[in-house]
């Protein structure tokens, strides 16, 4: 290997809250990649940057935590990169990133991954606040105290980067004493745990003998009493250190924090300013994000008729204007409301605002199993599913973030509001009721039926998950911090192009084979329906004639087959074979419904008002009466309001489950939810 | 300043007697830890510093007060009413 190849394995450990992720984002910059470790949902970040002539960095970020002991995935993912001799991320040095107002903590992590063995830099964080906090920090004497470079950065302002780099250049060796020396009565059960797992050092060994489950013969309550001499120790030798190399003029720094949680998280006052700027986000997905929404629209309307305009007509230039150009428009459609939620959510929480989400909403929401956090996603949901799905990335308790996951398309997603306006149109007669618009209320009634489903479909499953882990509500409240627009932008950044390039290209293929599905048939009846339409109404011409040809097409095309073919299921909810086309091809999204029933109905807009008065006129053949009276009108809007009618919902499940379980299993629990309250429904008004 | 020593942990609570706990705090209150029920405390928060010896204040509490809120140990830390109901006291003088 050449001098040039050489790589140097880096992590950055690091508290919660330090600006881990801003240091990781001034090195490596948009030279990073997300993924996730292998079997389980915790994102994995690693990047790399040029040192010198000689060297290249390969930088990893390991998920923040305030000790090497594991009670979380992202914990043990930790754990297992810093002991593991044969880890493939096992790094050559540990870059530490401490946060210097509350020093002691973030230095008790610093001395546990020392004694793993590994030259070590610690990186004191936000400098520029040392003297504004009235904290002074003898660098140099830390430096000499603990064998190793200490450095001061701030990570946001890109300073001490070259002061770092230097550091990594250097020569670096690891602490020659453990600043914690494992008790000599557990020495050689600790070195035999070293051995059996194939760890770095005794240290190691220590660490999961004390992990509590992890060795046989040790009770985790033993090891809980073990580690917890180890904490006392640590925190009492830190206390020490602080002592000698700090000087702290107490009181100046509680101002700002403390004077807006007076406000913020004040019972009355914290509630309303919450569900304002809830509102304000709701808003902005719901409404503001339909102006660029309607602009892509067109622009791929516009693309699709240009090409389709060139191109000699015949399959191939068909599925590329009728199914491919609008599969991919299927997918950029959603870009603009995951930009704008992610701006708003890297906003909450780069500001440590999300923290005060959780602590208001704990109370009620920890009753249905859920998480403070989950608000966002919950709210975000009454807009589209897909952002709101992919905002639960940051609840970090397992549980909690699969139920949000589950629940959130229970939500009265826009998606749902033409269905519900051309079935509320249809069924609801416009009366008014005690002075309100019943239809207006029926609406109502449909946004609660979604809300009191996802809360109690998350109450009843909270039941039947076991906990991964311990489900202690333990969150620190950072210090507010002006948002960062340069860690804002990587994450909108990030979210999008991970949503086009794992969710986006299973919702182009299942969009695409539902058109081939709807646009063509086996059979003489499907390729030559215009002569078996002429045949049996000779009187249609013109528009009603292309019309007439484009219905007798559908039922005959694959989608119309199936529709047939699952009528026998879908009778006792009221519903006919069209209405099962409808169902099938509304899978590419909700609102799909409509089109299908114009088309069906050979109504020649596919707006809400004319496929409405077209389907009041259809009769039930066996009765004479109203085909979509009320009872098949509520069983209707029951089923849409529980089915997963929603392929990018399923997609961007899988996304962010990382498998097929997940989605399959929700799709399953939702249409089968669906299904019996539909039938219910239709048999009781019958 | 020193830590109590590791034994002072191992004080089981007499479950008569009413102990003074983070729990009975009110808003702007202060006191120093006593001890940690430490078979229902997770070790995640002696991790964090919350030791006996260390001092607490309680600065606010969410809508149907809880969970709490509280400074200890230099920062902000939420914690539910049950969990701070294990962290024992001193008694005010």
């Amino acid at each position: 290997m050449s001098d040039k190849g050489r790589y140097l394995r880096v992590a950055l450990a690091g508290n919660p809250n330090t600006g881990k992720s801003s240091l990781f984002n001034a090195l490596t910059g948009l030279n990073q990649k997300v993924s996730n470790y292998p079997g389980i949902t915790v994102e994995k970040k690693t990047g790399s940057f040029r040192l010198n002539d000689t060297t290249t960095v390969e930088l990893v970020d390991l998920p923040g935590t305030y000790s090497l002991h594991a009670s979380s995935p992202d914990e043990e993912i930790v754990l297992r990169t810093l002991t593991e001799r044969e880890n493939s991320d096992r790094p050559d040095v540990v870059i530490v990133v401490a946060d210097v107002t509350n020093l002691k903590r973030n230095l008790y992590l610093f001395t546990q991954i020392a004694d793993l063995g590994f030259p070590c830099i610690l990186a004191l964080n936000l400098s520029d606040q040392i003297d504004r906090k009235g904290l002074k920090i003898d660098v140099e004497a830390l430096q000499q105290r603990f064998e190793m470079p200490v450095i001061s950065i701030s990570a946001r302002k890109k300073r001490g980067m070259e002061l770092l780099k230097q550091a990594l250049a250097s020569d670096l060796k690891p602490v020659a004493t453990p600043l914690y020396a494992v008790p000599e009565e557990h020495r050689s059960a600790a070195e035999q745990v070293r051995q059996d797992l194939g760890l770095s050092n005794t240290y190691g060994g220590w660490l999961w003998l004390t992990q509590g489950n992890a060795v046989e013969g040790v009770s985790s309550g033993e090891a809980k009493q073990w580690r917890i001499g180890e904490t006392v120790n640590r925190y009492n030798y830190l206390e020490r250190v602080i002592q000698t190399h700090t000087q702290r003029i107490p009181e100046l720094d509680r101002s700002r924090t403390a004077k807006l949680d007076r406000v913020l998280v004040h019972p009355v006052w914290g509630l309303v300013i919450l569900f304002t700027l809830l509102f304000l986000i709701f808003q902005a997905i719901y409404a503001w994000a339909e102006v660029p929404m309607n602009l892509i629209d067109t622009a791929f309307s516009d693309l699709s008729e240009r090409l389709s305009d060139r191109f000699p007509d015949g399959f191939l230039s068909r599925l590329f204007t009728e199914g491919v150009i609008p599969g991919i428009a299927g997918v950029v459609i959603f870009l603009p409301q995951i930009i704008i939620l992610f701006a708003a959510i890297s906003f909450l929480e780069e500001s440590g605002y999300m923290s005060r989400v959780v602590f208001l909403m704990d109370n009620i929401l920890k009753r249905f199993g859920l998480s403070g956090k989950s608000v966002v996603p919950l709210i975000s949901g009454t807009a589209c599913a897909i952002p709101a799905i992919m905002a639960t990335r940051n609840i970090e308790n397992w549980k909690e973030r699969i139920l949000t996951i589950f629940v959130t398309p229970f939500m009265t997603c826009s998606a749902r509001l033409p269905v519900y306006a051309v079935l509320i149109g249809l069924v609801i007669p416009s009366h008014s009721v005690l002075g309100l618009e019943l239809q207006g209320l029926v609406l109502l009634g449909m946004y609660l039926i979604g809300f009191i489903a996802a809360l109690g479909a998350s109450w009843g499953l909270s039941k039947l998950l076991r906990d991964r882990q311990s489900s202690h509500f333990i969150v620190e409240m950072p210090s507010y911090r002006r948002p960062h627009l340069r860690n804002v932008l990587l994450t909108i950044y990030e979210k999008s192009r991970s949503f086009v390039v794992n969710a986006g290209k299973i919702i182009l293929l299942i969009s695409v084979l539902l058109w081939i599905m709807a646009s063509n048939g086996p059979g003489d009846q499907f390729r030559s329906a215009a002569t078996y339409v002429s045949a049996s109404q000779p009187e249609l011409q013109g528009e009603a004639l292309e019309l007439a040809i484009e219905t007798h097409r559908l039922e005959h095309s694959y989608i119309g087959i199936l529709g047939r073919i699952i009528e026998p299921a879908i009778r006792p909810l009221g519903y006919d074979w069209k209405i099962g086309i409808a169902l099938i091809s509304s899978f590419a999204a909700r609102e799909v419904f409509v089109g299908t029933m114009a088309t069906i109905y050979s109504v020649g807009s596919d707006e809400e008002q004319p496929v409405l008065e077209r389907l009041r006129l259809e009769k039930n053949p066996e009765t004479g009466k109203p085909f979509f009276n009320l009872a098949v009108g509520i069983s209707l809007l029951l089923f849409y309001a529980f089915a997963m009618q929603c392929v990018s919902t399923l997609s961007v499940v899988k996304q962010e489950t990382n498998g097929w379980k997940w989605p399959l299993v929700q799709m399953l629990f939702m249409t089968g939810l669906a299904y019996v309250v539909a039938l219910i429904a239709f048999q009781l008004l019958q | 300043m020193n830590f109590p020593k590791f034994a002072l942990l191992k004080m089981s609570l007499n479950k008569g007697e009413h102990t003074w706990t983070a729990a009975d705090l009110k808003p702007g209150e202060s006191a120093r830890i006593l001890e940690i029920a430490e078979d229902r405390v997770p070790l995640k928060l002696f991790d964090m510093g919350c030791l006996p010896g260390a001092e607490i204040e309680l600065c606010f509490e969410a809508p149907f007060r809880d969970p709490m809120y509280f400074r200890v140990a230099d920062y902000r830390l939420a914690i539910r009413r049950e969990l701070a109901s294990h962290i024992i006291l001193e008694q005010r003088a």
